[in-house]
């Protein structure tokens, strides 16, 4: 790919000139999202935004670029009647939005209505040439995977959602249903984007792969395996491409950068330019054996404590794997427009400024 | 009526509160849920999904006629309350009903009347009254703790906007449903604190005199449509008075129900379960400022250890109070004990919070500053 031009080979999907939806636009991803198809030059790009939501991102974006290419439309996607006026003449449609928190029906309702909606909205338009569904590592279990082996497109997806207890992953994998339903049943056209952990300025936590502070010190559990980490903008130019690039229909792509850092470098490095605090390294085989014993009290005290961890949570987090880029790089021409060094750079030091 | 071994029960509305109910359901014993309702399908398939039962439903009254449970729990916008209610009392159903109870008074007496003609049950989701310190307040004051009838009450409810599946949802959205409520935003979230009070309260109509107005996050955001703050008097027949404060401005929020009697007085903290006994100090003179916060430090231990003897018994859920409040509607079905909640309290409760909406209505709360129009007396209004 060679940024900041538009369509180098001449063999996208969409014309400059064609209309372009980014639903969640306000986002932290959603407003990179933006900002890369104004790079590339697209003039016509609809932001949906949630009424009355945050657009400090969006905006400190559109600043950047010209106005008159883009436009902000209030709606939410639970309505059917925003869907349609969102979708009204879109050639490429790039869904970001998603449902989040601990709540099972709140992440269902903002994954799967919302993304439902939004596909009826589709079919009764009928310009649509990519549904680009941003999906999310949340819906892979490694739990049969060895520890230390290659986490790619092939991973299987979570099949014990009971025992996994994670509303957030719950809502994408039924999100990532939907959309293969529609494109089986409707011949929707789609992609499908898999986002490790997104990072940059505005991301304030350190990742869950990491550690964890949730008992009042942090546990570092990440031990010396890597993370999966995608910055931001790296993130944004992968998501772009899954809708412009020809022949990737149906295609799952999984998002991180190349030169991961591991847990043990992300948080020596971390301490070392944000903040210092102390931390206790938790061995794998511990936490495991902890969340192990949590989701038997759990069950044994009738959820007294809700399995919130449990072991097929604490292999997804915590079990230690390599992760690939390379479908991405070979069939989307994806490359990391910020090298993962300039990224933790930047990362460090929005954190360190507040 | 047969004493049933299981009692079939169907849940309508399968939003974000059914998760709880179902939650709880499944741990009860001799219930068992058998059909969901919800108009949007794929809501009630996932809840389906989830707890594997099998009948979805997306017509109420479809799923009566076809399922008949003997029980319904109704966990929708508070909209629709009253119209499933009455639908399912009419069919016979049992009923278990989300608060807010309903959106008027008049809807709530119906309902209570109703349920009496059918002798049937119904109850309202004030589980924060079957929580396991409320039970311990309940129990000392009919243990004569206070040393006679209540002389004042004060239940403080704290709220954060922040929330995130509710706060920020209304406060983002518009068309939210909460907002159409006859009492808005407050409509939704007051009754858990009206309710602690209603229950000590006497007569069916108190006094209320009630000020309500936008916080400052709301007039920043030019959201004064909406009201987030309450402080509200209320007087009953007996002469017990009683403070209602709900506030959104506190960062250490709290909600707490405060009981003082004659001789003694209770301190109800939901937040973090206790009840704290205060009696009058025995020391005289300096020795009651030494002596007398070790009696508070004496009472904070007791419920700390109370706690943590209750959580080792797994008897300390984070909805125990859901659970607990279910369990009682379901012995009174079962082996026609009373009900949890008596129906004179659910509708005291209603009408105090229809005066301090009444009241809402007259405010003027332009700039942040606040102006009450008129004080309308509850019972007044119903001579």
């Amino acid at each position: 790919m060679e940024n900041g031009q538009f369509n180098p080979n001449g063999s996208w999907i969409s014309r400059q000139g064609d209309p372009i939806l980014v639903t969640g636009a306000g986002g932290f991803v959603g407003s990179r999202v933006v900002d890369c198809l104004l790079r590339f030059g697209f003039e016509r790009i609809r932001c949906l935004v949630r009424p009355a939501g945050d657009l400090n991102l969006l905006q400190a974006t559109l600043v950047q670029h010209g106005q008159g290419r883009y436009e902000i439309v209030e709606g939410n996607l639970l309505s059917r009647r925003d869907c349609e006026k969102a979708v009204q003449g879109a050639v490429i449609v790039y869904h970001l939005v998603a449902g989040r928190g601990k709540s099972f029906p709140a992440c269902f309702q903002g994954s799967v209505i919302t993304t439902r909606n939004l596909l009826d909205a589709v079919l009764g338009e009928r310009m649509v040439r990519r549904f680009v569904n941003v999906s999310s590592f949340a819906v892979y279990s490694n739990y049969r995977l060895k520890r230390g082996a290659v986490w790619d497109e092939s991973c299987p997806l979570e099949d014990n959602l009971a025992e996994r207890h994670d509303a957030y992953a719950y809502g994408k994998i039924k999100q990532d249903e939907v959309v293969r339903s529609y494109h089986q049943k409707h011949g929707v056209p789609f992609s499908v984007v898999r986002p490790g952990i997104v990072f940059g300025p505005g991301k304030e936590a350190i990742p869950g792969f990491v550690g964890m502070d949730t008992f009042g010190f942090f546990m570092h559990l990440g031990g010396g395996h890597p993370v999966p980490l995608t910055y931001v903008d790296n993130c944004a130019d992968a998501i772009v491409l899954a809708g412009l690039v020809p022949g990737v229909e149906g295609e799952v792509f999984n998002v991180v950068d190349d030169a991961l850092p591991t847990s043990r470098q992300f948080l020596r490095e971390y301490k070392r330019r944000v903040r210092r605090f102390r931390s206790v390294r938790i061995p794998y085989w511990l936490a495991y054996s902890m969340c192990h014993f949590w989701e038997r009290y759990s069950s044994w005290s009738k959820a007294q404590l809700p399995p919130v961890f449990n072991r097929r949570m604490c292999a997804f987090a915590w079990k230690g794997h390599r992760y690939s880029n390379q479908k991405l790089k070979d069939q989307l021409g994806w490359t990391p427009r910020v090298p993962m060094k300039e990224a933790l750079d930047r990362y460090f030091r929005s954190q360190k400024n507040g | 009526m047969d004493k049933p071994t299981q009692i079939r029960v169907a849940l309508i509305g399968c939003g974000f509160i059914a998760d709880q109910h179902l939650d709880q359901l499944r741990h009860l014993a001799g219930v068992e849920v058998v059909a969901l309702c919800d108009q949007e399908e794929l809501m009630a398939a996932q809840l389906a999904d989830r707890f594997r039962i099998r009948n979805v439903f997306t017509d109420a009254a479809r799923m009566l006629r076809e399922i008949q449970p003997a029980a319904v729990h109704i966990t929708t916008p508070a909209q629709s309350h009253f119209p499933l209610a009455k639908i399912c009392l009419e069919a016979g159903c049992h009923v278990y009903l989300e608060k807010p109870f309903t959106e008027t008074t008049v809807q709530a007496e119906t309902l209570v009347n109703l349920a009496r003609e059918k002798n049937l049950r119904l109850t309202v989701g004030h589980n924060l009254q079957f929580s396991p310190e409320a039970i311990r307040l309940r129990q000392l004051v009919h243990a004569g703790f206070l040393g006679g009838p209540p002389i004042h009450l004060e239940s403080i409810q704290c709220y954060s906007h922040d929330e995130p599946t509710y706060g920020k949802a209304v406060l983002s959205d518009p068309n939210h449903w909460v907002r159409r409520l006859p009492g808005s935003l407050i409509h939704n979230l007051i009754s858990h604190g009206v309710a602690k009070l209603a229950e000590f309260l006497t007569g069916d109509y108190p006094r209320v005199s009630a000020l309500c107005f936008s916080s400052p996050l709301l007039v920043r955001r030019k959201q004064t449509d909406l009201i987030d703050e309450v402080r509200a008097t209320i007087h009953d027949d007996l002469g017990t008075t009683a403070f209602f404060l709900f506030t959104t401005q506190l960062g250490a929020g709290t909600n707490e129900l405060r009981i003082y009697g004659p001789t003694g007085n209770l301190i109800l903290d939901n937040t973090n379960r206790t009840v704290l006994r205060v009696r009058a100090s025995r020391q005289k003179s300096y020795l009651r400022y030494f002596f007398a916060p070790w009696g508070y430090a004496r009472e904070h231990a007791r419920n700390s250890l109370q706690n943590v003897r209750q959580f080792l018994h797994s008897d300390f859920h984070m909805d125990y109070g859901m659970r607990k409040l279910m369990e009682l509607f379901y012995r009174g079905i079962r082996d026609n004990a009373p009900d949890p909640i008596p129906a004179d309290d659910i509708l005291r409760t209603s009408r105090i919070m229809d005066a301090i909406f009444a009241q809402m209505h007259a405010r003027n709360a332009s700039d942040g500053r606040f102006a009450m129009k008129g004080m309308l007396n509850a019972a007044a209004d119903h001579q």
